[in-house]
């Protein structure tokens, strides 16, 4: 039987109360040149979704002044609660991954972006901003800066979790995404310097700080450096957030092992491994290792880490239909392929539901899906099609059983 | 420095949404226009210029949620309360909200109400839970 890995996990559930903020005064002891070294070394990628190299993110602001620093935690992306359990379960961790973030990169305001759904998560974290006064002290007698740490609540607005769009809510206007370039890190949050970046990713330096950059890149495999929090939901026995090393665990374990399979006498029908941006994997395909590399090379993505599993009962036509309802409604509505195409391909699966499609439907939504994905701004359009595409190729049975004109048993297919 | 999204939240904590005087006093204080200001309001979903009901239901309807039964939930809860989605009852007691991802899939299907989270419901849990409310 696998056993779970915990290595962010186990700060978590038992805190560091023996030594509070303790990889935070450990941080500052070493200096900000060095903490960034060992970031280097780590290989870190940001665990939001879009994997990008945190070193190389806090590099291209590392001689900039005014510099803010963002935590994301607006964990919109649907089967996501990581991030949730995080704030949670140990909101003084992340409050000290964030001032050692801060203090790395130089930051002068520290902002965390929280959904408005987590009320306790929020509750929390303010708690523990108005209790960190003695860390914060340190913070300025080390960089001179007074740091004031402003939790900013979001109001539903899915497209909030892009990081333009972040700055834009935080502005007070709307929060359309922006055109990049400029990135965040040349023009951000009111036109200074900005760093966004998720909640995972932040706790993770702290690790990187305590063990050193060469044991974090010690775990994982090329490319995925380190352990990758899992929010593991659907038809599962076990639902719950598990903490897997990167590269060495399949999916199927994931699901089978961590997860105690499907719930209930049936059978698995498909997985999706990174919230519904991403593509669908059917049974025959979840032997797949769970990294980045491994999950693109797949066809797919890692994304935020959702894995969310579906058994024989789920019908894929209303679970596309759901996906696209998602997205028709959260579009920003700022770049039209986004906000035309999301509400054409809605438009076909709602008709496509209830007999009245037609056989080029299909197509006609991996073509809207294609143009969109290459010509939206952010992720939240650039994403939107891959899981009701991936669901028409991998299971065109759901599709045809709604399509009569096309050619098949419908019997057969409703098997 | 004031920001504007929790500047309007703390206006809906105090009168339930955001009335129209408000934004007028909003719009002076922060010097912004009236129509900018409706326009960041109307972007969120979770922020009214209208009165709601005394408590606000809302039901998850996204993918993990749908796949472990919300569609029952959101019919019976429909049937009982006799209202459709973004809508009050005649006696404000309760507003309905069939809303996206809350972020609790590994207990759902998923009902908040107000800031009370109901987990691993089916329909008569729901239905039971909301005749607690006043």
């Amino acid at each position: 039987m696998m056993k779970e890995c915990k290595y962010i996990k186990e700060i978590i559930e038992k805190g560091t109360v023996e030594w509070p903020y303790r990889f935070f005064h450990q941080g500052l002891e070493m200096g900000r040149e060095r903490c960034f070294r060992e970031l280097e070394k780590s290989g870190l990628v940001g665990r939001g979704g879009a994997a990008f190299p945190t070193s190389k993110k806090w590099g291209s602001v590392w001689d900039t002044e005014n510099v803010v620093l963002i935590c994301n935690a607006d964990e919109g992306e649907p089967g996501t609660f990581k991030d949730r359990y995080i704030m949670e379960n140990n909101p003084a961790f992340l409050l000290e991954s964030m001032l050692l973030s801060a203090f790395i990169v130089n930051a002068r305001a520290l902002y965390i972006y929280i959904r408005g759904e987590y009320t306790q998560a929020i509750s929390l974290m303010k708690k523990e901003i108005d209790q960190a006064d003695v860390v914060l002290d340190a913070y300025r007698e080390k960089t001179g800066v007074k740091l004031e740490v402003e939790v900013v609540v979001g109001q539903g607005a899915y497209v909030c979790g892009d990081e333009t769009s972040l700055i834009n809510s935080i502005e007070g206007v709307r929060p359309n995404s922006r055109i990049k370039p400029p990135y965040p890190t040349q023009k951000g949050l009111f036109d200074a310097p900005t760093i966004v970046n998720n909640v995972e990713t932040l706790c993770n330096l702290s690790l990187i700080i305590r063990d050193g950059g060469d044991f974090f890149s010690s775990l994982g495999v090329e490319g995925s450096r380190g352990t990758k929090l899992i929010s593991l939901s659907g038809k599962i026995k076990n639902p719950g957030v598990y903490e897997i090393e990167m590269g060495k665990v399949s999916l199927r374990e994931i699901i089978e092992e961590l997860g105690g399979g499907i719930k209930g006498d049936h059978e698995l029908k498909f997985v999706i491994p990174g919230g519904i941006s991403t593509q669908l994997f059917v049974e025959n395909e979840i032997d797949v290792m769970v990294d980045y590399c491994s999950l693109k090379q797949a066809g797919s993505a890692l994304g935020s880490g959702a894995i969310i599993v579906a058994d024989e009962t789920v019908n894929a036509v209303e679970m596309a239909k759901n996906a696209a309802d998602f997205f028709s409604k959260e579009t920003c509505g700022i770049c039209f392929p986004c906000k035309e195409g999301n509400r054409q391909i809605h438009n076909m699966l709602n008709k496509i539901y209830v007999f009245e499609g037609k056989r080029e439907y299909l197509k006609l939504i991996r073509e809207i899906s294609e143009t969109t994905s290459r010509a939206a701004r952010c992720g939240l359009g650039q994403s939107a099609g891959n899981l009701l595409v991936s669901a028409i190729e991998k299971i065109p049975g759901d599709f045809t059983y709604y399509l009569p004109e096309i050619d098949l048993d419908r019997d057969e297919v409703k098997k | 420095m004031r920001i504007l999204i929790n500047a309007l939240a703390e206006i809906q904590k105090e009168f339930g949404y955001i009335p129209e005087s408000e934004i007028k006093r909003l719009a002076i204080d922060m010097n912004m226009q009236k129509a900018q200001l409706y326009g960041v309001i109307s972007f969120y979903s979770r922020l009214y210029t209208e009165k709601k009901g005394r408590n606000i239901i809302r039901i998850c309807k996204s993918v993990t949620c749908g796949m472990n039964g919300s569609q029952s939930i959101r019919e019976a809860v429909i049937a009982h309360l006799k209202i459709g989605d973004s809508m009050t009852t005649e006696d404000e007691r309760f507003t309905l909200e069939l809303v996206e991802c809350l972020g609790l899939c590994n207990v759902a299907p998923v009902m908040t109400i107000n800031d009370a989270v109901y987990e691993n419901l089916t329909a008569e849990k729901a239905i039971e839970i909301i005749d607690s409310f006043d």
